[in-house]
Formats: structure tokens, sequence, C-alpha cells
């Protein structure tokens, strides 16, 4: 019985944060005609800039030939054939891929360890944890690359590792202000609750902790795997001739030729993430569906 | 009703080691970020300190470092003038302005750094005006492989990072608050002046930082768009890892960052003012 209401009251305070949020985001404030207007406007320029390059990259992989700037009068698919018949690209495609994964599951996995131990602690974690997070943007990534480049051989550390190591220290920082933003959802009374009914932290942290922020972990790995894959001041510094990411390939080959294979990855990159997105997504809402069948 | 314990890491700890391993989860990011991070950098600066034989152009060096320094700032500046409307927008609109924001700005970094500034090259150079979308009508493909192609594409480029910060920090203000101005009778405008507009300082002073760093050590767009007549230093530092210079390269690597910290701290220190004038 007791056990029962404890539930109910998680149950109901999970629900409570989720109303909270879902009032607070969804609300439209603005009630002026012209104040909407005027941000619209102050807006296009800025909107527009940065969408056009990436309606531009569909436009050359698809209509784009061996100069950039000039294109074929019928789209083809010539460039996706030659990138996925080419062993350096798929070399390269495999590599980033496997890189990000780890990197980006690395991060995700160090955070919430992190997010999960700092509700015990007092506020001096958290302070030491930012300043340590920031350094990686606040210091030119350039200078760290370098540092690896320099310092690596020396440890005996092979390419892969200074690769993995220079990311992980990048893509960190974005997965923890992901994380940290979700932890406003996070009750410290549940997880002392767990603790207290005798539960231990690992227990604790699979069972109560990780199902509260299971969309977050999602978020974070996901925008760790594309920022990991994207990322090219580490991999130009460490990298040599022989395993090459997509990002090094493409900034190899940006003073040799204006092929559209910058065009294709990028293109490449946006239907995964849609088709990613589009089954999350759907499985989600089968889910749900499903719950309410078995809830009727 | 929340609780804030100082320290209850006994909570939930059967013994000694359970203590610890929970210690070391809290403190677990600023341990990997001493390895990963400030261990190769420490090494490096000692490597450098012993440095003897270099060659250094001082005279190229200041004339690049500072063409790097205002440029970046010049570009952070249109970067936040560009990202916090969108910013606003975000904010205040509703669900469909909110899903619009978050759609235009992800979908650019999912594509992309690199491919982003390859398409500003075939936009500005197309030979079909309808493909350019506008730029070459306003005359931009004129200014290509200069200072103004490399200011404009960078601080369009970095719009996408400001704006998430942006929004990070305007979601400090909750609806309650805005709902509480609206019952004590403020119209829109006075909302967004008296309290959206102090936000936005400090939101554009942290998102400012950050952006000016990321632009003081981007190589990609001053190489593509400059056509080598706007090198910013971490060019000229690659060009000298590429050639085999190490010991140069570590110099400029290591007085960039000298000054680079020099120019960041005002911008921490009014970062750290601003927040804590937020708290009181």
């Amino acid at each position: 019985m007791r056990e029962s209401s404890l539930a109910t009251d998680l149950l109901a305070e999970r629900c409570k944060a989720t109303m909270h949020i879902l009032r607070d985001s969804e609300r439209d404030t603005l009630r002026n005609p012209g104040i909407r207007i005027t941000l619209w406007l102050a807006s296009a320029i800025p909107l527009a800039a940065v969408i056009m390059p990436c309606l531009y990259l569909f436009l050359w992989a698809f209509w784009g030939t061996a100069t950039v700037g000039i294109t074929n009068s019928t789209p083809s698919l010539q460039w996706f054939s030659q990138v996925a018949r080419s062993q350096d690209w798929r070399d390269a495609l495999w590599y980033s891929t496997w890189i990000g994964i780890l990197v980006s599951a690395s991060g995700t996995f160090a955070v919430t360890i992190h997010s999960y131990s700092a509700h015990f602690f007092g506020r001096s974690v958290a302070v030491w944890t930012q300043f340590c997070v920031l350094l990686p943007y606040l210091i030119p990534g350039v200078v760290f690359g370098l540092s690896l480049r320099l310092v690596g051989p020396q440890l005996g550390a092979p390419e892969s590792i200074l690769l993995f190591a220079g990311h992980l220290a990048f893509v960190l920082p974005i997965q923890y202000f992901i994380v940290e933003n979700a932890q406003e959802r996070v009750s410290r009374d549940m997880l002392f609750a767990g603790n207290t009914l005798g539960a231990g932290h690992s227990i604790n942290y699979i069972h109560v902790y990780l199902p509260v922020i299971r969309p977050t972990i999602l978020n974070s790995f996901v925008i760790g795997f594309f920022l990991s894959f994207d990322e090219l001041v580490i991999a130009a510094m460490v990298l040599g001739r022989a395993d090459v990411t997509v990002a090094k390939k493409l900034w190899d080959q940006a003073t040799k030729h204006n092929t559209p294979e910058p065009a294709v990855i990028a293109v490449l990159l946006f239907v995964t993430y849609g088709v990613g997105l589009a089954s999350i997504t759907g499985f989600g809402m089968f889910k749900k569906s499903r719950n309410r069948k078995i809830a009727i | 009703m929340k609780t804030k314990p100082r320290s209850v890491g006994w909570l939930g700890s059967r013994s000694k080691m359970s203590v610890l391993g929970l210690k070391l989860g809290a403190w677990s990011l600023v341990i990997l970020f001493g390895i990963l991070y400030v261990l190769p950098l420490g090494s490096w600066v000692g490597l450098v300190l012993d440095e003897r034989s270099f060659d250094m152009n001082w005279p190229l060096f200041s004339s690049v470092a500072w063409r790097t320094l205002w440029l970046s700032a010049l570009s952070s500046l249109l970067c936040l003038a560009g990202a916090l409307p969108l910013a606003l927008l975000w904010r205040l609109g509703g669900r469909a302005e909110r899903t619009t924001m978050l759609a235009a700005m992800g979908i650019p970094l999912i594509m992309g750094f690199l491919a982003r500034n390859w398409s500003w090259i075939g936009l500005l150079t197309s030979k079909k005006r309808w493909q350019s979308f506008g730029t070459q009508l306003v005359g931009l493909d004129q200014w290509l492989y200069t200072h103004v192609s490399v200011v404009v594409v960078m601080s369009f480029v970095f719009v996408p990072i400001a704006f998430f910060i942006l929004v990070q920090r305007l979601r400090s203000l909750t609806q309650i608050q805005i709902d509480a101005a609206r019952t004590l009778g403020l119209s829109d405008f006075r909302i967004i002046l008296g309290l959206l507009l102090p936000v936005s300082i400090r939101a554009c002073v942290h998102s400012g930082t950050i952006v000016f760093a990321l632009a003081t050590t981007f190589f990609i767009t001053p190489q593509m768009l400059g056509g080598g007549r706007c090198d910013f230093i971490t060019n000229l530092l690659l060009s000298k890892l590429n050639d085999g210079d190490f010991s140069t390269a570590s110099i400029i690597g290591l007085t960039f960052l000298i000054l680079v910290t020099i120019c960041m701290v005002p911008l921490v220190y009014a970062g750290v003012k601003l927040g804590h004038g937020s708290a009181r």
C-alpha cells in the first residue's frame, strides 16, 4: 500500500513537471501584431542567410557539376554514386561514424553519471564543472589541437586516441549543457526517496534517474554525434594521410577541386537525421497509441 | 518543495567505496577535462617554454593577429545582431514560431560548417542569377575573396550557435514572470523593454564571448572566402605545421593564446558581473 502510494506520488510529480513545461513552452506571449511583424522583419535577413546555403547544398548535390556555381539543367545522382563507389569516401564515412558514435556515447555516459552524482553534493561541484567545460570554448581550439599533435606522439598515443580525446573535449560541453537543462525535470526528492527506500546508487541511476531524462539522453547523443562528425580543427591538426575523417577529407580537397562531394555529404547527413527523427517520433506515437488502447 | 542538502552522498551508499564512487562520479567531468584537456595543454606549454630555435616573423604575426581579432570581433557583433531577433521571436512566439526557429537553426548545424562555406562560394559565383538566392542582387558577389565576404559569411555561419546560447539564457525568464507583468498592465513593448532586454543583454555577453572565441580559431571561412588575402592566425599556424616547422607553430600558438586570453578577460568579467547582478 505504501509502495503504491509512493509510486502514485512519483507519477503525479512527473505529470506536474511535464505540464509545467508544456504550459511554459506552448503559450504564445505576443498580443500586439505590430511587435510580431517587427520581430519577423528583423529576423528575415538572418533567417534567409542561414537557410540559403542549406537550400543551395540540395541544389548543388543534385544539379551540380565539377565546378561550383555551374549547374546542370537536369538532376542526377551521379555524385551520390561517385561517393558510394569510392573506397576512400566509404572508409572516411565509416571512420567518422564510429568515432562519432564512440565520442557521443562516452560523452553522454560521463555527463549523465556526473549529473546524477552532483545531486548529492554541494554547489562547488557545479561551479568547478562549469569552469572546466567552458575551457575548450574559451581557449582557441587550434592551440589544443596543436598540443595534441605535439604531445601525443611523445605519450605514444595513436592518432585515433588523440582524435577521440580531442572530439570528446569539444563535444562534452554541449552535452553537459543539454543534460544540465533537463535537471529541472528531475526531482531531488525522487532520487532521495529511492535511496531512502533502500535502492543503491546504481539501481537508482538506472531505474529512477535515466527514465526521467531519456529524451535528453537521446538528444545529447544525436547532437554529440553530429558535432563529432563535423569537427575539423582537431582532425586537421592530428590526422595524417592514412585514416581521415569526412571533414578532413573535405578540407583536403578544398584547394584542389570544387566537385559537389560536400553537398552530397551534407544531404546524406540531413537525410540520416530526418529518417532517425521520423523513426523515433513514429515509434513514440505508436507506443502512446498502444498504451492508450491498453488503458482503455 | 525541492531540498538542497550540502552533501548527502551517504544516502544510498552501503560502504565507503560506494561513497567514493559517488564522489568520483560527481567530479568525473573535472577529472576527465584534467586528463583530456589540461594535461596535454600544460605539457605543450612546458615544451614551448623550453623552445629556443624558432623562426618567427613578428611583423607578419602582428598584422595577422590584429586582423584575426578585429574581424572576429566584428563577426561576433553582426552574429549577435542577427541571432537576437530570432531568439526573441522564439521566446515570445507560439508553437509555430518556435518550431520554425528550431528547424531553421538546427538544420544548418546538421549539414556542417564546411559544406555551408562551400555553399556560399556557390551562391556568390553562380552563373544563373536565381541560383544565387538574391546574394548577387545585393552585390555581395563583388566582395568575394575580400574581408567583407569573410566577415559576412562567418557572421551567418555562427548565427545558429549564438541563437541556441541566447535561447538557453532567455529560458530563465519564465512564462509566470511574463504573465505577472501582463497582469500588472504592461504592454508587449514594455515587456520586451523591461523584462526581456535586460536578460538579453546578459545572454548577449555570454553568447558573444563564445562566438568570439570560436571565430578567432576559425580557419575555414578565411581560407575559402578570403582567397588567401584574409588569412587568420590559424591559417598561418596550419601552414607552419604543414611545412614541419613545429617550433614556430608552437610559438605562434602560445602567443596567440595569451592575446586571446587578454581579450577574453573583460568579456568573462562582464559576464560574471552581469550574472551576479541578476542574482541580486
